[in-house]
């Protein structure tokens, strides 16, 4: 017990050797607009901390002259007109010399029209992921679009059970790319309940609400990674959906957008191909970990009350077509989505392949694998 | 010593006071809406609007109005534009489409509500013919073309040059059907 | 005058209040009544301090150590329920039943079986709220603000809504038995004006209670009917907004908040004219200044909401309009200064607290002033910054004053002073605790943590777990604080009626510990 007690005291003070405790203040960001808002936040910061440093020295010292020992006899006023017309003029000045700025700011921000051309993304929230589509950018009928998952394996997250790394709760699988010195506007919505899309190092923060779109723009200056949170209380997994935006130049942008696009083909061609279950398993175990096994668990058990176990389940063992409608489908008034948008053929066979196999379920169940034609085969029956 | 019944003025106009309030809280409902229409608050609209000219002294600018989709939940419905976007004229109207395929053997009821960005422009975009303004109905693998007709009056803000239109797809009721043959 | 007068109406009573159980399920009497109200937010604050240190305690390192995500949800939303519905509030429901009677020189509350009623409501609702810990489905977690649309689909919701009514409701009681109170039976001579500044702190935090917990009343039930009559207020599907909820529910919860804090402002003002031993500085503005604040918390509402999408209009209308109510509070806080200035100053414990209620509520006006500020709310807005912003006026705020004005007005409830030393040491050690908890949330806020998450980020750790530990040692000092109270109700010195040397008032006019019936007959009031 006493050595957990120093541990409680030490720990914190070992933390101390790295330097991101020293992370104490806002980022200034890589955009015009990020470095105003840090500025704004800057001089409204000195002002209160000159009135503090006033205010407070004032009353310490009042408190330490004042003290009975040293003065017996207390004064008895209790009103000063000057001072008082003075103390509330001169905050107010103070602060309508704050507000203009601030409102000069803030008009930019609204400011959508400010320049030509860019590139417009509709972002949406779901639980617990965020979605992006590239409007300007049609693959087919519809805009190029993708998840992005976080990545961080739950062996890192649950009860230690690994080292983390260093993007601990910060990466994706799919990050947001975009190229500098373009104005990008982001169109912000959600899927199911309110999330909030925020960029620090961008000053972007906008609500995704449901039925509505809400629109922030940005205009990058340095190419380069940058991570941000999502910041509207949503449920369970709150803080497992983060964003990550790769800023890069107009030439690597295109060439990223050639590789989404190829890979649109890519995937008709791996949906032909035979697939044994090795290779079905290894991309199935993937998916899972990423997509399902916050819910559902690692181990396939899911909690009881909210999220069905799928090891010894009798849909995920006998019913091969079943497993396929839930997938396809969701369940209305769950939170099983339909995967019908998030994954491709290809990922969805895999997933439900390795759910078929793992947990004894090969054993006690058909045994059948899903291959990538019988998703393309189900989705026809349906047209 | 019984003074008779409790009567006070204060008392009485206190409880009046919170009966008021808890009724306002509810009146906020359509305050809110009516405060939407006129300021374009969340980029709400509503309603078909009737095309006319108001006057003869409009002039025409172009307008770059761009379509966006969203389904909410696990509506298992495949919604889009028919056309990402389209370059219109002031005043004048234009149609477009959004498409939606039912990817399930169910009869699907949906409601679909629309959202402008900038929210200013809202009160600008006039519809004529929507299928946001009703339920719509898809049967078990239906596909549908949904038109809208609308215009963008020239009383929109000089400085917008771009409008989104956003809708969202909701999914009301899922009914199971019975489909004696399926043709392929 | 048609003040409600006792049962018992006898010139001396010499029979004291019944035994027992029964004494306290009946009573009318408005120091039993403050009593009750006292010790049940005592209860609140330990448990919803709990509930923070197994927030605080997940939080001390970043992984998943303690509870699943779910369980942290829960705790969250219970800990601010808890701590705002059964901590704060009633706590100061208990300091206006105990004192406003005395202070203005009245028997007893204008509506004394009412006021019973209030606070045994209390028990029922937070019984039912409590009682959804044992349901599937378990405790709300969706925040204390509860946003619709999650809050529409969650488990045990009515249980929630109904508890929220009931507490509404006595609380909404509450406020109209203080105002008919204050306005019907203050003895003969004090004018409104004469009227100590408690007594005005809670006629102005009556009625704000009065406007707002029907408009809360309001947002629950059309919650309720959304999850379950098939109505739709806040959900887009059938035509309505969740931006709605956000509305209704912070044109309650910014009054709210000023409902938190004007009863510490009246009770400063009395401790620290106490202890400087000289009258408070600018009476009257003090007056006018709380007024104001409480006119302007009407049209402030939406600076919770700056990141929802609002026209830019709006947004430049919320933010002036909420840097202006730093200018009246900033005269509070001026005049109080000036009153310690040129005093002659002890530093008893109330004193103590009190001033550390200036220095840091300050702070938490700081960084409200910020908050503000829409643009650069854009980077804080549901980050850690706004955690450390409303801790610091909620608990070196309120509490504080809470704590200040039990151990100014202890020895007029028992009869015997607390131990100043061990006073002392609870003071230090939760002045301590408290800021070591939440000075450094300000760093994470800033470099980004938002809030309500259950893990974070490595580059937050640091900051963390120091925040931990402050609030391990500001949680371990409150059962210190347990056992001065507990103590002091059955042994101390005896207290003088006076107690304090320079405590100006009726309720200083009366024995101490003060007699069950007080001023049956008003008092004569001098100049």
């Amino acid at each position: 017990m006493k050595n957990k007690l120093w541990a409680l005291i030490l720990y914190p003070v070992s933390l101390f050797t790295s330097a991101d405790w020293l992370d104490v203040n806002m980022p200034v960001g890589v955009t015009d607009i990020s470095e105003e808002v840090f500025g704004l936040h800057m001089a409204i910061f000195f002002v209160v901390v000159a009135i503090g440093i006033l205010v407070f020295g004032f009353l310490f010292w009042s408190m330490w002259k004042y003290r009975r020992s040293n003065n017996k006899k207390p004064a008895t006023f209790t009103e000063n007109h000057t001072l008082e017309i003075l103390w509330t003029i001169i905050p107010t000045l103070i602060l309508v010399a704050m507000a203009v700025p601030a409102s000069m700011t803030l008009k930019k921000i609204y400011d959508h029209e400010a320049e030509e051309g860019g590139i417009d993304i509709q972002v949406v929230g779901w639980q617990w992921k965020w979605q992006y589509k590239y409007l300007d950018e049609q693959v087919g009928n519809k805009p190029l679009s993708f998840f992005s998952n976080l990545t961080t394996p739950a062996d890192q997250y649950e009860f230690n059970r690994v080292e983390k790394t260093e993007s601990y709760l910060l990466e994706v699988d799919e990050p947001v790319v975009i190229p500098v010195d373009t104005p990008v506007r982001f169109l912000i919505t959600s899927n199911d309940v309110i999330h909030s899309w925020y960029m620090g190092d961008f000053a972007v923060k906008q609500d995704a609400i449901p039925g509505f779109i809400n629109v922030a723009k940005t205009k990058v200056n340095v190419p380069g990674i940058y991570r941000g949170n999502c910041t509207e209380l949503c449920g369970e997994r709150h803080a497992y959906m983060p964003i990550v935006v790769k800023a890069v130049t107009q030439q690597e942008y295109e060439e990223w957008l050639q590789q989404k696009r190829d890979l649109a083909e890519q995937v008709a061609y791996l949906t032909e191909k035979e697939w044994t279950s090795e290779e079905l398993l290894a991309t199935g175990e993937e998916i899972y970990e990423t997509r399902c096994a916050a819910c559902h668990q690692a181990n396939g058990a899911g909690i009881a009350g909210f999220y069905p176990a799928l090891a010894g389940s009798d849909v995920v063992m006998n019913n091969k077509a079943g497993q396929i409608e839930i997938l396809m489908e969701g369940i209305r008034g769950s939170q099983m989505q339909s995967f019908a948008e998030q994954l491709n053929e290809v990922e969805m066979a895999s997933v439900i392949t390795f759910t078929r196999l793992s947990w004894g379920n090969d054993g006690s169940g058909d045994g059948e694998i899903v291959i990538p034609k019988d998703i393309v085969e189900y989705k026809e029956a349906n047209l | 010593m019984d003074k008779g019944p409790f009567k006070n003025k204060i008392f009485t106009s206190l409880v009046g006071a919170v009966i008021f309030m808890f009724f306002f809280s509810f009146m906020l409902v359509p305050l809110y809406n009516v405060f939407c229409e006129v300021t374009g608050l969340n980029g709400k609209i509503y309603g078909p609007s009737d095309f006319f000219k108001k006057s003869n002294e409009t002039y025409e600018r172009q307008v770059n109005v761009r379509f966006l989709s969203t389904v909410s939940g696990s509506a298992p419905v495949t919604f889009y534009p028919s056309s990402a976007n389209i370059e219109v004229l002031t005043d004048k109207v234009s149609k477009t489409t959004y498409v939606a395929t039912n990817n399930t053997n169910k009869k699907l009821t949906l409601s679909i509500v629309p959202s402008v960005s900038p929210g200013l422009a809202a009160e600008n975009i006039k519809k004529i013919q929507c299928f946001c303004f009703s339920e719509q109905t898809l049967e078990p693998y239906e596909t549908q073309e949904w038109p809208i007709r609308f215009y963008v009056d020239s009383e929109l803000t000089d400085n917008v040059n771009n409008v989104y239109l956003s809708y969202t797809l909701f999914e009301k009721e899922r009914e199971e059907v019975l489909v004696a043959n399926h043709e392929h | 005058m048609s003040a409600v007068v006792e049962n018992h109406d006898h010139h001396d009573d010499h029979h004291g209040p019944r035994k027992g159980f029964m004494r306290w399920l009946t009573t009318t009497n408005h120091k039993d009544i403050g009593t009750l109200y006292l010790w049940f937010a005592f209860a609140a604050f330990l448990l919803g301090g709990a509930f923070a240190m197994g927030i605080r305690a997940e939080l001390f390192e970043p992984g998943l150590q303690l509870m699943d995500p779910i369980r942290y949800n829960q705790l969250v939303t219970m800990h601010g329920l808890i701590m705002i519905f059964g901590g704060v509030m009633p706590a100061f429901v208990g300091l206006a039943n105990w004192l406003i009677p005395l202070q203005i020189g009245a028997p007893d509350m204008a509506m004394p079986r009412m006021n019973n009623l209030s606070f045994w409501l209390l028990p029922v609702a937070f019984g039912i709220l409590l009682s959804t810990a044992f349901m599937e489905g378990g405790m709300p977690g969706f925040g204390w603000t509860f946003y619709a649309p999650l809050s529409t689909n969650y488990p045990n919701i009515a249980y929630f809504v109904f508890a929220i009514h009931i507490m509404g409701a006595s609380s909404i009681m509450g406020s109209i038995n203080v105002v008919v109170t204050i306005m019907n039976m203050r003895a003969p001579g004090m004018t409104l004006m004469k009227m100590p500044l408690f007594v005005w702190s809670w006629l102005i935090t009556a009625y704000l209670l009065i406007a707002v917990m029907p408009v809360l009343a309001g947002a629950v039930t059309m919650l309720l009917m959304d999850a379950y009559f098939g109505t739709s207020f806040f959900d887009a599907a059938g035509g309505g907004d969740p931006v709605l909820f956000q509305h209704v529910f912070w044109f309650f919860g910014h009054p709210e908040v000023y409902i938190m804090i004007l009863p510490a402002f009246g009770i400063t003002s009395h401790i620290i004219s106490t202890f400087s031993r000289k009258p408070l500085f600018g009476h009257s503005s003090m007056v006018y200044a709380m007024v104001s604040i409480a006119v302007l918390s009407f049209v402030v509402w939406a600076h919770h909401m700056f990141t929802v999408g609002m026209p830019l209009v709006a947004e430049l209308f919320f933010m002036w309009a909420t840097m202006l109510i730093a200018i009246p509070t900033g005269v509070k806080v001026f005049n109080w200064c000036a009153t310690i200035f040129k005093g002659s100053i002890t530093y008893e414990t109330p004193m103590l607290f009190s001033i550390a209620f200036v220095v840091l509520f300050t702070i938490g006006g700081f960084s409200g002033l910020m908050l503000a500020i829409t643009p650069a709310d854009f980077q804080y807005h549901d980050t850690y910054f706004v955690v450390a912003h409303f801790h610091y006026v909620l608990v070196p705020g309120a509490v504080f004053s809470i704590m200040a004005a039990v151990y100014y007005w202890l020895p007029k409830w028992t009869g015997n002073m607390y131990d100043e030393r061990m006073g002392r040491m609870h003071f230090w050690l939760s002045f301590i605790g408290v800021n070591i908890t939440f000075f450094p949330q300000h760093f994470v806020g800033l470099a980004g943590m938002p809030r309500r998450y259950a893990d974070y980020a490595l580059q937050f750790a640091e900051w963390n777990a120091v925040s931990s530990v402050g609030a391990f040692l500001f949680g371990l000092s409150q059962l210190l604080f347990l056992y001065i109270v507990v103590k002091t109700v059955f042994v101390g010195k005896k207290a003088t009626p006076q107690v304090w040397d320079g405590a100006d008032g009726l309720e200083w006019t009366v024995d101490s510990p003060a007699p069950y019936h007080t001023f049956d007959t008003p008092p004569k009031l001098n100049g």
